[in-house]
């Protein structure tokens, strides 16, 4: 008898746990946030030793990547100094179309291109469970690195922001995280709209209306309208589009569904593959 | 004191699942923190057990970008099903924790994706994917077992011999 008292009282724990659990993710869905103290806790209590271990296995893996690095940079170098004379007179080339360029831009009436500053970083830690959500980089707030710092890939797509801050790492969402939303604009037609991820490694593109049908292989740049990301860096290209669900009520038949669809299904390949990241690039956030 | 060993372990197998996982990829296909929770979760109390599968997850949620209680919620369900189980029966073989690790990680991988979906956060975890990471824990688990129980075996007829040494 007392062994089935001890059982219920059991079961009864358990389930309260369980409620104030649920009772938390409602809170947290409810007030639309990501962040919480609970979580800079443990990230802050975790990201020293994140960065330790990830900075120590950093430098044994890349002593051993730079043995065969090496060896394949002897055949590089001489591939590349053939290279270097051809390249040399194209650069000759083009110092001479440069001169005329400031001119020519002034004739256009073009302002020039907010020159940004950006520090680079690297990868320490990444839940492989949530493997599209976000990151962790060995930058934090002694660096400078700010909430809703823009992260790149080192050839410029972009990767995501800053959603947590700890004083030696920071947490990255990444654009294909579902919870992510990124002011997007096609390259070629101008449309605007909204990149958001599938937690896979394809994004979506939202709010483009069924007439401004993009074309296969289009870039995806951002639009700055978020307040965010700056304008023009590159997100992805456009790998497939459809019109959208077809109206509630209406028969499943294509043309219905055409006309019906207000926006249209783009999948965007992004730029940047998160999970092969090793090295990202922080934008300066005063700049 | 117990629990606060348990705690420092589940940081440490926290720390090495997201610092290595990025850098060797086979690594990430194991819940390293479900093993270490379910390992301790069989020789604790059934408060205990719900302290760890609470710790675990919580420190998943905080080093991942989802929602913050997801993983603890179902590592708590886990780890309490687990120490009721393991107060009616007697699991210590290897082989047998293994194959419950791997069966914890099927439920754990489920309850994670079915909160997904409910809290409205798209997931494209299968059902053929979850089955692959519970045989893989599994085996994970078991090889890990029986190669730690071989070194403390070692390490015990090393220690034994000492004394011997200096005589």
């Amino acid at each position: 008898m007392q062994a089935l008292g001890q059982g219920a009282r059991n079961a009864a724990l358990l389930f309260g746990v369980l409620i104030f659990l649920l009772l938390m993710m409602s809170w947290q869905v409810n007030s639309a946030s990501t962040l919480s103290t609970a979580r800079g806790v443990v990230f802050g209590a975790m990201s020293p030793l994140q960065r330790v271990l990830g900075t120590a296995w950093g430098r044994i893996s890349g002593t051993v990547r730079g043995y065969g690095d090496m060896r394949a940079s002897i055949a590089d170098r001489d591939r590349l100094r053939s290279r270097m004379a051809v390249l040399e007179r194209e650069n000759a080339r083009l110092r001479e179309e440069a001169r005329a360029t400031p001119r020519l831009r002034e004739l256009a009436g073009l302002r020039a291109a907010t020159r940004t500053s950006s520090t680079g970083a690297r990868v320490i830690a990444r839940d492989f469970g949530h493997r599209y959500e976000a990151l962790t980089i060995d930058r934090g707030s002694l660096d400078g690195v700010m909430l809703d710092t823009v992260v790149l890939s080192p050839d410029g797509g972009l990767i995501g922001r800053v959603i947590q801050l700890g004083s030696l790492t920071s947490m990255v969402q990444l654009i294909t995280d579902p919870l992510s939303g990124v002011g997007a604009r096609l390259a070629d037609s101008r449309s605007t709209g909204l990149i958001a991820g599938l937690n896979g490694p394809h994004l979506e593109l939202r709010y483009i209306e069924t007439h401004q049908a993009p074309s296969v292989g289009e870039g995806v740049i951002t639009s700055g309208e978020d307040g965010i990301y700056p304008p023009g860096l590159p997100l992805g290209r456009v790998r497939s589009f459809a019109a959208g669900p077809p109206i509630p009520g209406t028969p499943l038949v294509p043309l219905a569904r055409d006309e019906s669809a207000l926006f249209l299904d783009i999948v965007v390949t992004p730029l940047v593959d998160v999970q092969r990241v090793e090295q990202v690039l922080i934008l300066d956030p005063t700049t | 004191m117990a629990a606060l060993r348990s705690l420092l372990l589940l940081a440490a197998v926290a720390t090495v699942q997201t610092t290595l996982g990025p850098l060797w990829t086979p690594l990430g296909q194991f819940d390293l923190l479900l093993i270490a929770a379910v390992h301790l979760a069989l020789r604790s109390e059934f408060h205990g057990a719900l302290l760890i599968g609470g710790a675990a997850g919580l420190l998943q949620d905080g080093l991942s970008g989802g929602v913050l209680g997801m993983h603890a919620f179902a590592k708590v369900a886990v780890t309490g099903s687990v120490a009721a189980l393991g107060a009616a029966l007697i699991v210590r073989d290897v082989l047998a924790e293994g194959l419950l690790i791997g069966a914890a990680t099927v439920v754990e991988s489920t309850i994670v994706t079915l909160l997904a979906a409910f809290l409205g956060r798209p997931t494209n975890v299968t059902i053929p994917a979850i089955l692959l990471r519970g045989v893989a824990t599994a085996l994970f688990a078991i090889f890990f077992f029986v190669a730690w129980n071989a070194f403390q075996a070692r390490w015990q007829r090393w220690r034994g011999r000492l004394p011997s040494l200096h005589r």
